[in-house]
């Protein structure tokens, strides 16, 4: 399968905050959300992704090309949308589409059209005078009248109210049924992605935590009840990523990728599972993002 | 004609017609400004041909101001149209499918032709004036060569706005703070009379020679101060 992203090894410094070895593949085709906190280097990711900011290690490839060498190639077929509205503001909707339509040669001023009334958006509005969710709305609009082959979106529904937030998700998934384009969309909001993505990287603190199908990272993380703890076995058959006290005695484990054969080995390791218990994607991505920050701490940075 | 160039002059055009949105009250005061300037600076400066040397050096005084006009049109257009840019930290112009080289071109190349307004209010007025005065024989219009230096000028001053507009944050800073020592200095050592400022006359001396070397011919700023003279012998 080729990959639509390809990222080894990506580091980046700025005081109070680095990415440190990011790895990160985006099929083609693929919808991949790119999940982290609130300060987890997302935004930071994408402004490498597309040459915004230069990296002081790693190799990113876009859509099979190298960035920054192909940059404009590159960004003649991917659109995007940033977390902030970027657009010109002293110009009218009209005036912001026909500028854009000059740079990019797959516009489709069909689309652009259809887009603009779906979206209620008039020709003649000043882009200063566009409500948070109008400005959004817009920014797909551009996105996707371009036509991309590659869709990079930084939270593009964050503060937006749900009927403007259905409205771009709908056209955003009607385009990619369309056109099969790769959507890498970055968001902290969980349930949102858990809908329609069908890949998963999380980041956190700069670092990649985890890349999975969506499937994997929905039904493969567990919580485990045990009730009589023994001591960690080696070489479990799925992880063990946290070990915690439990309110109804004993001790809970989270594991990753866990299988209903697995109980049978804890067994025959003296370890009886009482329960294993289903956790939801926000639930998943809060336990995940405990356990790797708990195995960070146990482990001495470099200096 | 090629699609390359078609591709070119859309995207010219459209950048245009951006900077024209963000720019055009300057762009329009500059342009009446500088059609004016001759028109107005002759009808008052001009005394008949009984008073040509009098007239002479009255125009000669307004000729400062074509100076001024031209060193502070390019700031104001500049700030205007870059403005847009600064604001979004100029992402939006960062992911357009062109090199950065190819887009501040073509950003540099449309702020040019938004001067130019100016520049033919200047051949304008100054040859409609020139046109509307008897003058004697001996005295001659100079409404082209006016309008070629003030172009020059414009272009100088176009190029150094442009060039610290678009430098990294940094040098932007260091060019401001430079800008406004060096005018403190300057003000400091002038306005000081008498006790230390006796003894600052060395430094003085030397802030006028280096003023001399910038606004005399061939300093860089030369183009800005030297005689502006619709009119002359």
């Amino acid at each position: 399968m080729s990959a639509a992203i390809e990222v080894r090894g990506l580091g980046w410094r700025a005081p109070g905050f680095a990415l440190r070895g990011v790895d990160l593949t985006v099929p083609a085709g693929a919808v991949y959300g790119f999940l982290g906190p609130n300060g987890a280097g997302k935004s930071t990711t994408i402004r490498l992704l597309l040459g915004l900011e230069r990296p002081e290690a790693g190799d990113i490839r876009l859509l099979g090309e190298p960035v920054p060498d192909a940059l404009p190639r590159i960004l003649g077929r991917t659109g995007y949308v940033p977390e902030r509205p970027h657009l010109y503001h002293h110009l009218t909707v009209g005036e912001a589409l026909d500028y854009h339509a000059a740079f990019f040669e797959r516009w489709d001023p069909s689309r652009a059209d259809r887009l603009r009334r779906e979206f209620a958006l008039r020709e003649a509005s000043p882009l200063r005078t566009l409500s948070k969710g109008e400005l959004g709305k817009l920014m797909l609009l551009l996105a996707l009248a371009q036509q991309p082959d590659l869709l990079i979106l930084d939270e593009p529904t964050d503060g937006l109210d749900p009927v403007a937030r259905r409205d771009l998700l709908a056209a955003l998934l009607a385009y990619v049924e369309e056109r099969g384009a790769t959507v890498f969309l970055s968001s902290h909001l969980i349930h949102e992605l858990e809908r329609f993505a069908d890949w998963v990287g999380v980041l956190d603190g700069g670092r990649m935590v985890a890349e999975l199908r969506m499937e994997e990272f929905r039904r493969g993380i567990k919580r485990l009840r045990v009730p009589r703890p023994a001591a960690a076995p080696d070489a479990p058959p799925c992880p063990v990523l946290l070990r915690e006290p439990d309110p109804l005695g004993g001790e809970a484990w989270l594991v990753r990728g866990w299988e209903a054969a697995h109980a049978a080995w804890f067994a025959e390791h003296g370890i009886a599972v009482r329960e294993v218990g289903d956790l939801d994607l926000e639930e998943a991505f809060v336990e995940l993002l405990r356990a790797t920050r708990a195995a960070r701490a146990l482990t001495p940075s470099p200096a | 004609m090629s699609h390359a160039r078609s591709r070119f002059r859309s995207r010219f055009h459209a950048v245009l017609h951006v900077q024209w949105r963000a720019a055009r009250a300057v762009v329009v005061a500059f342009g009446l400004t500088a059609l004016a300037l001759p028109l107005v600076s002759l009808r008052l400066a001009w005394h008949g041909p009984d008073a040509v040397a009098r007239s002479l050096e009255e125009l000669s005084s307004w000729g400062v101001l074509y100076g001024l006009l031209a060193a502070v049109a390019p700031v104001l257009l500049v700030a205007r149209v870059t403005a847009p840019d600064r604001r979004g930290g100029a992402v939006y112009a960062r992911v357009h499918p062109v090199s950065r080289r190819a887009h501040a071109a073509l950003q540099l190349a449309a702020g040019a032709v938004l001067l130019l307004p100016g520049v033919a209010g200047v051949a304008i007025g100054g040859a409609v004036a020139v046109a509307a005065t008897a003058l004697p024989p001996g005295v001659n219009g100079y409404a082209l060569p006016l309008a070629c230096r003030f172009a020059l000028a414009l272009g100088f001053a176009y190029a150094l706005a442009w060039a610290v507009a678009n430098a990294p944050a940094r040098v932007r800073a260091l060019a401001a703070r430079g800008a406004f020592v060096g005018l403190a200095l300057v003000l400091i050592v002038f306005l000081l009379d008498g006790g230390a400022g006796a003894a600052l006359a060395p430094l003085r001396a030397g802030i006028g020679a280096v003023a001399e070397r910038l606004v005399g011919w061939p300093g860089p700023l030369a183009v800005f101060v030297n005689r502006w003279m619709l009119v002359d012998v």
